[in-house]
Parts: structure tokens; C-alpha cells; sequence
């Protein structure tokens, strides 16, 4: 397949689809809530947003699991 | 203390939440893809136009299911970084790599052979089409086998060493990863997707049958789907029974509670169907059961392959006794396991105390301890051997209910089959026998459901088996936060799994006014 055959396919496919369109919006809804609101505002990585290194991750777990 | 007790219990129903809901999506892809599949390599060496529409029909049904269900499983990765993130730091890279493989192959694989199996027809040759198609199958499997391969190793962990200057496990033997666990685990899994969507197709045939339409549509997805899901089941027997021999090994005391069993014998039999006495406790004398129907030996064939072999109840394994061949092993009692853990934890401390100071000998000092001791370093949480107990009823009831729904399933295979073959007539003009097939379709999916909460509730109380319970490996975040959330992810997924049923119906419902065994159909 070329390039130019492979873009029509994707093209194509989309332009005909029929329930597609609704799987679409909902796939397009759930990612944006997914990565945009629960993990942006909810799921922050605490080590990861808490520590500049990995060294200071590995101090702070040995903090929390010996404590 | 309150307030870890409701973090760690909220963020275990949160968990258990989002996985329960992901893998309702998840084995309809893996055995809906591979019936798909046949159908198409069946339309491909017939020609027969019948079998097109028959895997245009099922496969719309399928994107509908990946559809909604894509990413569901990305939630699951989001909780491990913010309510365990003591657990995601501990795990390095074993858990990583693994997830990394899946996210990188799911990716590729759905997004070029997917779109290919979806949007190709016409576009590329029929062969191409029907490779495709089998590549979106193996695809969705070999996905699973990541995810399983990690899920496993937190069940037995293997292959890596701790450091404790990294404070994390790290991978010294990739390929001790695909242990027997891993193995069992995976086909099980994988079938029991199998074993699912040849119901979801008998079901939905059903539907078309009670509604009379589409009558030679129906008989040959319920036959395409009823061989399927049956060789999905039995071998999802087969592997279920390597599972059992697995556990018996590695999670004793999950096999234990999954039979409520707190003293072991030799010959020990196997309870059928009973009631778990709820006052019974390890430290007490109560009887397990308030009632039970067993089969006798039937403990020791399942775990041991052997009808007079022992297998230890909760209280041997607490008390370190196990008997193999003759021989006591498994010697270290709980109460031992617990001094030796708190001496890992002490290690640790230590190794980290001498590290800031720059002492060597006390580092080294400090590696010998945790070395001897580090294979218990998960009990030095727990203050008494009760502690380290699952929760013997919901793990024993599961364990009843997968089994007998499984047993179930395989009488309704055969009698479906045979019907589909023999006396399809009679089939079509019961209509009570087109209801039982519709409605066991939510009962396999809570077989399914089962399955996982024997696997998950049975590990309890630990993360990662004898490393790292879960009141350890939780984050110290505030409970109103996980409880927040909790309550998000039920009404998102709760949107999804509405969206998805109600499209699956609509799309079902349209295809009974349609003529699907006409081959002119578009």
C-alpha cells in the first residue's frame, strides 16, 4: 500500500462511518475526561511531583516504609 | 491511623472498582476478535457472501466494545502513581516494563491492524483483510500477556533483587517473569475471554431467534460462537487446574481461604457448596462452616494431583507446617515471618542511616540483615499472624461461584450446540430456552468477575505477596480525595458501560428489521 492509499483508507473509513461517529465522540469525551480532568486535577504522580530525584523518591519510600 | 484505615479501604474499592468495570470490556475483545476472525477465514475459503454479512455484524459489535472500553485500563496506571505510589517506587521496573511493552504493542498493533480490520474492506485484498483481522486477534492477546505477566509477579514475585539504596526491586531475570503463575494465568485469562463472547454470541443469536429473524444467521453464529467459547472453556478448565497446583505452591494460604479451610489433613476433600461460619476466626475454635457439602479427597486431587496428599489449612501455615511427600516443610511459622520482617525493616532503616553518614560497615552490616531476612520483609507491618489472613468469605464464595457458573456453562455449550446442530427447530419454538440463553450472558460475565475477585481478594492483604501489604504500600494522600474519586470513576464508568449496552442494543435491534442472510445486504 502507498502512503496516498493508506491516508484514503483512513479517510474513507471515517467518512463512512455510520455508528462510528458515536464511538468516536465518546472515545474523543472519554480520553479528554481521562487525561484531562481526572489525571491533570486528580492522579498527580506524588513522587514524581514531590521530589527533584530519584534519590530523594528512594529516601522519601525509605521514610514511608520503615517509619 | 482512622483516617489510613479509610484511605487504604477506599483506595482498594476504587481499584477493584476500575479493574471490575476494565475487565468488562476486556475478555469480550479477546474472544470476540478471534470468533471474528473464523468467521472471516470461514467466508474466505467458502465465499459464501452469508459468512461476510455474519462477520461484518459481529465485528461492529466488537469496535463498538473496543471502543468503549480503550483506555479504560489507563485509570488502573493513574491510582498506582497517587494511591500507591509507596508500591509503584517498590516495584520499579519489573511492573514497568512489562506495562510499557503492552502500552507500546497495544498501541501499534490495534492502530495499524485495527484500523485495517475496521476501515479495509475494499481497500486492501481479501487475504490482506483476513491477516489483519487474526494480527487485531494476537494483538489484544499478546496486550493481555503483559498485563498478566505483571499481575503474576505481584502474586509470586521472581526474577529481581531489592536494592535498598534505590529502595526499589530490580529485574535481574526477565524471563523468570513468565513463571508457571504467569503461564496459567495468561491462557486462563485469555480462554475465559474465549469462553465469554461464544455466551455474548449465543445470547445475542438468541435475541434474533426469539424475535424470528435472521433464523440461519443465528445457527451459524451460535455455532461458530457455541465451538469457540466451548474450547475456550475447557481449556480454560485445563489451565484453571494448573492455577489450582500453582497457588498450592506459592499463595498457600489464598488456596486455603478459598476453601475455608483453617486445619489441613491428608485426603483432604473439597467443599461443593457450603456457608462460611462468620464468627470463625484463625485464634478461635468455632466451626468453619455453619454448613457444607464436600467432595471427599477432592482438596488434595485439585492442589497436590494426588488423592492422599496433604494440603495445609490456614492455621498449618500460620504455625509453618506444610507436609510434601512425607517431609514438614514451609517451617517458618507467621509469628517467626513477623521478627524477621521487622529485622528487614530495622535493616533498612539502617542501611539508609549509614549511607547518609558514609559507613560502609554499617551499610554492609545492614545488607547482610536485610539479605536473610528480606524474603519476610512484608510481615514486619503485621502485629499478629491474623493480620496476614484474607478475607476467607468473599474469597470462598467467588471461588463457588465461578466454579459453579463454569460447570453450568459447560451443560449449556453442549446443549446449545447440540441444538444448533440437531434439532434447531425445536430451539426456535422454545422460547424459555432462548431466554435462559440471553440471560446467561450477565451470568458469565459475574463468572468472570468471579474469577478475578478470587485471584485479587485471595492475595490480600498484600500488594506484592509477602513483600508489601497494602496498609504499606498506600500514599499518604487524604481520604476525602480517594473518596472523591471513587465516586467519579462509578458514574464515568457507569456512562460507559450505559453507552455501550445502549449502542450494542440499538445496533442489535436494527439488525433484526435487516436481512442478514440475504447476500445482497449492504
Amino acid at each position: 500500500m502507498t502512503l496516498q492509499e493508506i491516508y484514503a483508507m483512513y479517510r474513507d473509513g471515517f467518512r463512512e462511518m455510520t455508528i462510528g461517529r458515536t464511538l468516536w465522540a465518546l472515545i474523543l469525551i472519554k480520553l479528554f475526561i481521562l487525561f484531562f480532568v481526572i489525571k491533570l486535577f486528580f492522579f498527580p504522580n506524588l513522587l514524581e511531583r514531590d521530589y527533584d530525584s530519584d534519590a530523594a523518591r528512594a529516601e522519601a519510600v525509605r521514610e514511608n516504609l520503615t517509619k | 491511623m482512622n483516617d489510613l484505615i479509610t484511605v487504604v479501604d477506599w483506595s482498594r474499592w476504587q481499584f477493584a472498582l476500575t479493574a471490575i468495570y476494565h475487565w468488562l470490556f476486556v475478555p469480550l475483545t479477546l474472544g470476540l476478535s478471534v470468533i471474528v476472525a473464523v468467521m472471516e477465514s470461514i467466508y474466505l475459503k467458502t465465499g459464501d457472501k452469508r459468512w461476510l454479512q455474519t462477520t461484518k455484524f459481529w465485528m461492529t459489535l466488537l469496535a463498538i466494545n473496543f471502543a468503549i472500553g480503550v483506555a479504560t485500563g489507563i485509570i488502573l496506571e493513574f491510582e498506582f502513581g497517587t494511591n500507591w505510589s509507596n508500591y509503584s517506587w517498590f516495584v520499579g521496573d519489573i511492573f514497568g516494563a512489562p506495562l510499557a511493552i503492552e502500552g507500546i504493542l497495544a498501541f501499534f498493533m490495534e492502530a495499524t491492524f485495527g484500523a485495517v480490520m475496521f476501515f479495509g474492506w475494499g481497500k486492501v485484498s481479501p487475504k490482506f483483510h483476513l491477516l489483519s483481522t487474526w494480527l487485531t486477534a494476537i494483538g489484544a492477546s499478546i496486550s493481555a500477556l503483559w498485563i498478566l505477566v505483571a499481575n503474576s509477579w505481584m502474586q509470586y514475585p521472581v526474577g529481581m533483587e531489592f536494592d535498598p539504596a534505590q529502595m526499589r526491586n530490580v529485574m535481574d531475570n526477565f524471563w523468570a517473569l513468565f513463571s508457571g503463575v504467569a503461564i496459567n494465568k495468561f491462557f486462563h485469562a485469555v480462554l475465559s475471554g474465549w469462553a465469554l463472547s461464544g455466551v455474548f454470541v449465543i445470547g445475542v443469536s438468541c435475541f434474533f431467534l426469539f424475535r424470528r429473524s435472521n433464523r440461519d444467521f443465528a445457527l451459524r453464529s451460535i455455532k461458530t460462537g457455541g465451538w469457540i467459547g466451548l474450547i475456550g472453556l475447557l481449556l480454560c478448565m485445563f489451565t484453571g487446574d494448573g492455577s489450582a497446583v500453582e497457588v498450592t505452591k506459592t499463595q498457600p494460604m489464598k488456596l486455603a481461604a478459598m476453601e475455608g479451610l483453617y486445619e489441613g489433613s491428608e485426603g483432604q476433600s473439597l467443599v461443593g457448596i457450603g456457608l462460611i461460619n462468620p464468627e470463625k476466626k484463625w485464634d478461635n475454635n468455632e466451626d468453619p462452616y455453619l454448613f457444607e457439602i464436600s467432595l471427599p479427597k477432592g482438596l488434595s486431587l485439585l492442589a497436590r494431583h494426588d488423592l492422599n496428599a496433604f494440603v495445609p489449612g490456614i492455621n498449618d501455615i500460620i504455625n509453618g507446617v506444610d507436609i510434601i511427600d512425607g517431609d514438614t516443610v514451609n517451617t517458618v511459622s507467621y509469628a517467626d515471618r513477623i521478627t524477621r520482617g521487622k529485622l528487614a525493616q530495622d535493616a533498612i532503616h539502617d542501611y539508609g542511616i549509614a549511607l547518609r553518614n558514609g559507613n560502609q560497615a554499617g551499610v554492609e552490616a545492614a545488607q547482610k540483615v536485610l539479605s536473610e531476612n528480606y524474603q519476610f520483609f512484608g510481615y514486619g507491618y503485621f502485629d499478629s499472624p491474623g493480620q496476614a489472613v484474607p478475607p476467607v468469605a468473599l474469597t470462598f464464595y467467588s471461588f463457588r461461584v465461578m466454579v459453579i457458573l463454569g460447570s453450568y456453562f459447560l451443560l449449556f455449550y453442549v446443549v446449545m450446540l447440540f441444538l444448533a446442530y440437531k434439532a434447531p427447530q425445536w430451539l426456535e419454538s422454545k422460547k424459555w430456552l432462548l431466554v435462559i440463553a440471553m440471560i446467561s450472558v450477565p451470568l458469565m460475565y459475574i463468572c468472570s468477575e468471579a474469577g478475578w475477585c478470587v485471584a485479587e481478594v485471595g492475595r490480600q492483604p498484600w500488594t506484592v505477596q509477602d513483600l508489601l501489604p497494602v496498609g504499606a504500600a498506600i500514599s499518604d494522600i487524604p481520604a476525602a480525595s480517594v473518596i472523591t474519586t471513587f465516586w467519579i470513576f462509578a458514574a464515568v464508568f457507569t456512562i460507559l458501560l450505559c453507552a455501550e449496552v445502549s449502542i450494542m442494543i440499538k445496533w442489535i435491534n436494527g439488525a433484526t428489521k435487516k436481512d442478514l442472510d440475504n447476500p445482497t445486504h449492504k
